[in-house]
């Protein structure tokens, strides 16, 4: 958790020795920039720096890079092992500023642990909230499960023909049921992002999937908001997925229904020679150049989302991301602007993108 | 030569019977002696297309799962469909409880179902996560299926990712049929072994010679022709893009189930 390390690094019992990236941002120190780092330096590469060890930059300064947790730290503008010491000027204006790469892990070392520390014990704390979690999910998994069994006890061939053939109650119930486990299961990866590759992994046709998903959608809340989905595109191709791939075209489906202004919502889908290509395309409020980042972070809705929808609290797109992590592709996000204006938001067409790899998990 | 001579000669019809019976022993013994050399050879330049073909002709008898026998570790035995399963054959012992410091029994049984929570009488609350790396330390090929909703919670990531599989309670009668299933045929079928290994091998995106040559050494190793060492070798020198230690690793699980 970067907060806990940005918490850890700016209270005064680690306050760090040397001048310090975290994540290209500075982080106070007890020593300040080297006169070479604020008048001569226009790059600032070692801000950006992901190479662990020791480098050197173009002004002749050392600077260490280390991962600690999901952050980047950078102690930077110090004189280490391969800095040229033979320059007069460099060693005359570095006075006090020798910190060689030994003292540096050391100092890591100890962020590190207490980093560790504090995430365990935070992780604990949330576990004891947690248990009270325990029963629901249990009940919920219950209900759905006597849900499955009324329906199969219907008229039909196969279960699609029984559900089809049952009572709208007995639908009602089941679909319920079915979005209940998968909030449940949302939720769960909310916490413990891991469980995104918990379960089955299972061959699926990512086609039938969004089809599947947006026609349960379209019946539970897109005829009631005057919506439709349209499937685009050619896809046959089957890829691994885990059990949580399915929450992907739930949020972002159910995001273009809720935030969308226009009726017609596309779903294309495409194989390619690497993969299959998903992009879900709706009109809606533009999302400016950060929204578009930060909108898959946690507990973060876009500038219109509460005008267009009361409830929401940021953790659907958060949730998505992380699943598509553990597939390994990244879903990224557009708005091109409509030029006009609707109840005083200007409208874009929004699309949702990503590409899966063929290779899939397994 | 000729005091020999005279000898068979005197014998007669029994010196002309020996002769003509060890005739026909000596026919008989260059006969299958060359038919074997032949079948070897043959084996040898058309060997099995794949593992899976191999080890359907090395095992007559399919591992029998429904013996296996499988340990449910749960405080709610009612959770699972165990009637449903012991009249599907299977042989199921649910136990409610146990303490670390005696639970290597539970290492007598093929399969465990394992929960997490108010099992283990010396942790009630995640007593099963510290079960659960006790047993694949001391038997990490056992597999073990993590029972539990808990997946929301961050401090039993270790519980889930130890595990074989991992599912929810409570769980319907098919899908634990079929976890359970999967799980036995993965850990003690031949067959699932062998197309693991024929899986891995395609992926590698070898050359068909290359790939028969690999095979052939796989097939020498589980015969016990060759030892480690020369798998290795021969493995390496004819494709580097293989990891011949993992190659080597999966024919031995595959050899302990043939």
């Amino acid at each position: 958790m970067k907060e806990i390390l940005k918490i850890i690094l700016e209270s005064e019992t680690s306050s760090p020795e040397a001048p310090i990236w975290m994540d290209g941002k500075k982080i106070k120190s007890r020593m300040t920039d080297h006169p070479y780092c604020s008048t001569r330096c226009a790059t600032k590469e070692c801000s950006s720096s992901q190479n662990e060890g020791e480098s050197v930059c173009e002004l002749g300064l050392s600077y260490y890079s280390y991962k600690v947790d999901e952050s980047w730290l950078t102690i930077y503008g110090v004189l280490g092992r391969k800095t040229n010491h033979s320059d007069k000027s460099l060693k005359k204006s570095s006075k006090g500023r020798g910190y060689s790469k030994y003292l540096a892990d050391i100092w890591m070392e100890k962020i590190s642990r207490t980093n560790k520390l504090i995430k365990e014990q935070v992780e604990i704390s949330r576990s004891e909230v947690l248990h009270y979690f325990h029963d629901p999910v249990k009940w919920a998994n219950q209900i759905h499960i006597s849900a499955e069994k009324i329906v199969e006890k219907g008229k039909g061939q196969s279960f699609g023909e029984k559900l089809e053939n049952s009572t709208s109650e007995t639908k009602s119930l089941f679909q319920a049921a079915n979005m209940l486990v998968d909030s449940f299961k949302l939720t769960g990866i909310y916490f413990n992002p891991e469980s995104a590759r918990y379960g089955e992994i299972q061959n699926c046709e990512i086609y039938k999937l969004f089809d599947k998903v947006q026609s349960i959608i379209f019946h539970a809340e897109g005829k009631k908001y005057n919506k439709r989905f349209k499937m685009k595109g050619t896809s046959y191709r089957k890829i691994s997925i885990y059990e949580s791939f399915p929450i992907i075209p739930l949020c972002l489906i159910q995001n273009a229904l809720k935030y969308s202004k226009t009726a017609e919502i596309e779903i294309s889908i495409e194989d390619t020679s690497t993969g299959t290509d998903v992009c879900i395309t709706s009109e809606g409020p533009h999302l400016a150049d950060n929204e578009l980042i930060d909108i898959f972070k946690k507990g973060v809705r876009g500038k219109y989302a509460n005008r267009l929808h009361h409830d929401g609290l940021g953790i659907g797109l958060y949730v998505a991301q992380k699943i598509a992590e553990a597939h390994n592709f990244k879903i990224t996000a557009s708005s091109t602007h409509q030029g006009y204006e609707r109840d005083g938001m200007p409208m874009a067409t929004n699309e949702f993108k990503f590409s899966i790899p063929a290779i899939g998990v397994r | 030569m000729n005091l020999i001579k005279e000898f068979w000669a005197d014998l007669g019809w029994l010196s002309n019977l020996i002769t003509i019976t060890l005739g026909i022993f000596t026919i008989i013994g260059i006969y299958k002696a060359v038919k074997t050399w032949l079948k070897n050879k043959k084996n040898e330049i058309t060997p099995h297309a794949d593992m899976q073909s191999f080890v359907s002709s090395k095992n007559k008898h399919p591992a029998d799962l429904k013996s296996k026998r499988i340990a449910i570790v749960d405080d709610q035995p009612e959770n699972y469909p165990t009637a449903y399963l012991q009249r599907s054959g299977f042989n199921i012992t649910c136990i409610t409880s146990v303490s670390l410091a005696n639970y290597k029994h539970l290492l007598d049984y093929d399969l465990i179902i394992l929960d997490v929570t108010n099992i283990v009488e010396e942790d009630m609350k995640r007593g099963g996560l510290e079960l659960m790396k006790r047993i694949k330390n001391d038997n990490p090929r056992k597999p073990v299926i993590a029972a539990s909703s808990k997946s929301y919670d961050p401090t039993l990531t270790e519980y889930f990712k130890l595990s074989d599989k991992q599912i929810q309670t409570p769980i319907k009668d098919q899908k634990i049929e079929e976890a359970i299933t999967e799980t036995l045929e993965k850990i003690y079928s031949p067959k699932s072994k062998a197309r693991e290994i024929d899986e891995l091998l395609t992926g590698k995106g070898l050359r068909q010679d290359q790939k028969a040559k690999v095979l052939k050494f796989g097939f020498k190793y589980i015969d016990k022709k060759i030892g480690d060492m020369d798998l290795i070798k021969s493995c390496t020198t004819a494709t580097h893009a293989l990891d011949a230690h993992k190659y080597k690793e999966m024919l031995d699980q595959l050899s302990e189930s043939i």
